[in-house]
């Protein structure tokens, strides 16, 4: 179905090429998943899958790439579309309607099928995503998941013939991956060629027929799902692993030690918060947050979110009392000693270059100190020679940070956040989208924070960072003071 | 994410404007962008007090009909605040240049312009959904060179607000001040912040929209045939004919008692 023959490919202006001599081939029924390090070719391969390269970004390619048996150089994206279908990480960025109906007509539209035949195809594809009810809703109120069900949909509908995902689970929490498994197992018995890139590699064993580890653009190792299992394999190729306990029912609560002058942490007390117009998320909520990282975990819409916001003073809390390490707080000042790192890195770069950016986070901090006379907090600054190094940024450092690649960015916000040296800081998904070596150093740079003396809040469904990091759990929904537990359903926005 | 008031409510029926209140209920979208361009063309046209007059009285009961009077009020403080700054910018040059008078008719019928657009905008953007303008724009059956860049741009209005709400947050978090005084102090660097940001949020989105088109399948030349059954009545007939005699008129009452107030206005 989809066969690679030799190939390599060199973007335009690019002195190396992006992949090398690549070869290998997708056939119908089978799965096959891609992995490796960040940079190493796995998205330019996704490219050369579904002629984007050299269709959409030019570039020079050496080698063949086949689409049933057609050079992929003779056909336009457009073509090569109608049988190969492909889901990007952010399945919303490719949506063209606001609706979910009309976005699962939008295609059919534009093929000029006739209506009676175009709501025939909506309606089949709604049912068989179970989407019928959230069919007139618009895509900004669906959940993640949801969100893929509804590009996976519009693509299925099109009756292709092989699908290509480019790190489908980044944003998933573990119940809707796997679903995303069991979906892809059904397709690929179907008869559909699938082709997964992805970092995370745990969710498809047992669905996966081959694993395909690349690096420095090259095919390094090529097998069944078993090879991941090499640790020696995975350590040098940046990968994640391939087998994952889910920690989050083992891991232990938080604990509310009495309230003391001299404890170190945030204690909030009696915090209510509502939407307008909604029932209350949280209803005389009590907890603690002490040094040390701790996961918030929670279903799709219990107000993790939410939370974060009201410990930050972004969104302004109902009612509720909180304390920083012993002394009340007002509300408002919390965003002076309370640092969160939302997922929308492209929102938080704003200088020339990467070391300019953790400067000015540097200077912006000590201002900060200097305006809430901070009398407590963690005293010790990282520089920004010790963040380049501990986020491997180093090389970057010169480096325009719109220029960087979606994990570098990552990496450099987080960085920004330590530079600010707040007392709390919450983490909002830091490793989705990071490779494994990435991932380590991620946890390595929460344990270094924790050590220090921050309490450090992690919202994330990536269960290898959470056995890597956490160590207590805050959970969604709370229980309030009479020990009732508060509506899950929020109209929580997305941070991102 | 609620994306802005004019996503305001999703009821699902795009192109029927549920988000409505008032007469303007059941409406066509279609009808109320005829009724926004219309206005707008013939707003610039007349150059008459009398001529805006009658735009202006006719455009301001099409805004009262919405019956979102709060909203309109607001809107048109905020124009009463532009218009304010502008004839004390006016009155300002008319003291430096002495061959430039100050005078307030001259500035009545550009007023009046602002406020026939703000009376028929604002109808618009409260009362319909993007997916219904989106829906709109396909019934209209335009080139599709003409109907992609505008259906992105309609369809990434609720985005970019979102990104600027975001952008601000994020400096809002890293301590960043973003009040009036920095921005007179430091005006490079806030525009620096803001702006950064969001060139390059642009930028990518509307790569990743190329990629996506490209991966659709979207071409020049395709034929397009709208899956849903046009909700255009008689009630959106009245409203464009209505339309049209009150442009007529007013180009009437221009050309009959216009020239003696466009002179008054240049002297």
């Amino acid at each position: 179905m989809i066969r690679f023959e030799n190939v390599t490919y060199s973007y335009p202006f690019a002195q190396a090429p992006a992949v090398r001599d690549i070869s290998f081939c997708v056939s119908p029924g089978e799965l096959v998943l891609v992995s490796g390090q960040s940079g190493c070719g796995k998205s330019t391969l996704m490219r050369l899958a579904n002629g984007l390269c050299p269709g959409y970004f030019r570039g020079t390619l050496k080698g063949r790439v086949l689409v049933e048996g057609r050079e992929t150089t003779t056909m336009s994206p457009g073509e090569i579309s109608r049988t190969v279908g492909t889901l990007f990480q952010d399945p919303e960025q490719q949506f063209f309607a606001l609706g979910v109906e009309d976005e699962l007509a939008f295609v059919h539209e534009w093929r000029g099928l006739p209506a009676a035949v175009t709501r025939e195809k909506v309606s089949r594809a709604a049912e068989a995503f179970d989407l019928t009810e959230v069919l007139h809703h618009s895509i900004h109120e669906l959940s993640e998941g949801q969100k893929q069900k509804v590009g996976l949909a519009s693509i299925l509908s099109h009756g292709i013939r092989a699908l290509v995902l480019d790190e489908p689970t980044a944003n998933l929490d573990p119940e809707s991956t796997i679903e995303l498994a069991q979906r892809l197992r059904s397709l690929k018995e179907s008869g559909m060629a699938v082709l997964v890139v992805d970092h995370r590699l745990y969710w498809l064993e047992g669905v996966a027929d081959r694993v395909l580890v690349m690096k420095n653009g090259e095919i390094c190792a090529m097998g069944p799902f078993a090879m991941l299992q090499d640790e020696s394999l995975r350590h040098s190729c940046g990968l994640r692993d391939c087998l994952v306990e889910d920690v989050r029912s083992t891991l232990p609560d938080i604990v509310i030690p009495e309230r003391s002058d001299d404890e170190r942490g945030l204690r909030v007390e009696g915090l209510r918060f509502a939407y307008k117009g909604d029932r209350r998320i949280f209803d005389d909520a009590d907890f603690f947050l002490g040094p040390g990282v701790t996961a918030l975990l929670g279903n799709n819409g219990a107000g993790k979110t939410t939370l974060a916001r009201l410990v930050t003073g972004l969104n302004r809390a109902d009612a509720g009392r909180f304390f920083m390490h012993g002394r009340e707080v007002p509300q408002r000042e919390l965003l002076g000693r309370v640092g969160v790192v939302l997922q929308n890195a492209d929102h938080q770069l704003h200088m020339k270059s990467v070391t300019q950016e953790l400067e000015v986070s540097l200077r912006l901090a000590e201002e900060r100190t200097k305006r809430f006379l901070r009398a407590s907090g963690p005293k010790e600054r990282f520089s920004v020679f010790e963040l380049l190094e501990m986020f491997g940024l180093t090389a970057l450092s010169d480096r325009h940070p719109q220029s960087l690649s979606g994990g570098e960015k990552q990496r450099l916000v987080i960085a920004c956040a330590f530079a600010g040296n707040p007392d709390v800081l919450i983490l909002d998904e830091p490793t989705s989208g990071l490779d494994g070596g990435n991932m380590m150093r991620m946890a390595c740079a929460l344990e270094i924070l924790a050590r220090r003396g921050t309490c450090v809040v992690v919202i994330t469904h990536d269960l290898e960072l959470m056995r890597l990091s956490c160590k207590s759990a805050l959970r969604l929904p709370m229980k309030g003071r009479e020990g009732k537990a508060y509506a899950e359903k929020t109209v929580d926005g997305d941070m991102t | 994410m609620r994306a802005s008031f004019v996503n305001r409510e999703w009821t699902g029926k795009a192109g029927q404007g549920s988000a409505d209140t008032g007469n303007v209920v059941g409406l066509d979208v279609r009808s109320r962008m005829f009724v926004t361009l219309l206005a707008s063309v013939v707003t610039v046209i007349i150059s008459s007090f009398e001529g805006q007059a009658v735009l202006f009285v006719a455009s301001l009961i099409y805004a009262l009909s919405v019956r979102r009077f709060r909203a309109l009020a607001a809107a048109y403080a905020v124009m009463a605040i532009m218009m304010l700054v502008a004839a004390l910018c006016s009155w300002g040059i008319s003291r430096a240049v002495p061959s430039m008078p100050f005078s307030p008719e001259s500035l009545a019928v550009p007023f009046m312009r602002g406020a026939v657009m703000l009376n028929v905008v604002l109808p618009l953007a409260l009362t319909c959904r993007v997916q219904a303008l989106l829906t709109a724009l396909k019934g209209l059956r335009l080139p599709f060179c003409i109907y992609l860049p505008g259906a992105v741009m309609i369809r990434f209005i609720p985005t970019f607000m979102n990104d600027v709400k975001q952008v601000a947050e994020t400096l809002k978090i890293r301590g960043c001040r973003l009040g009036p005084g920095e921005m007179f102090r430091h005006p490079l660097m806030m525009l620096r912040l803001l702006f950064t940001p969001l060139l390059f949020r642009s930028l990518r989105t509307s790569e990743e929209l190329g990629i996506a088109a490209e991966l659709k399948g979207l071409e020049a030349g395709g034929k397009f045939v709208p899956f849903r059954v046009s909700s255009w009545t008689a009630r959106d007939t009245q409203l464009v004919v209505l339309a049209i005699v009150v442009a007529v008129s007013a180009f009437a009452c221009h050309l009959m008692w216009g020239d003696a107030s466009s002179m008054s206005a240049m002297r």
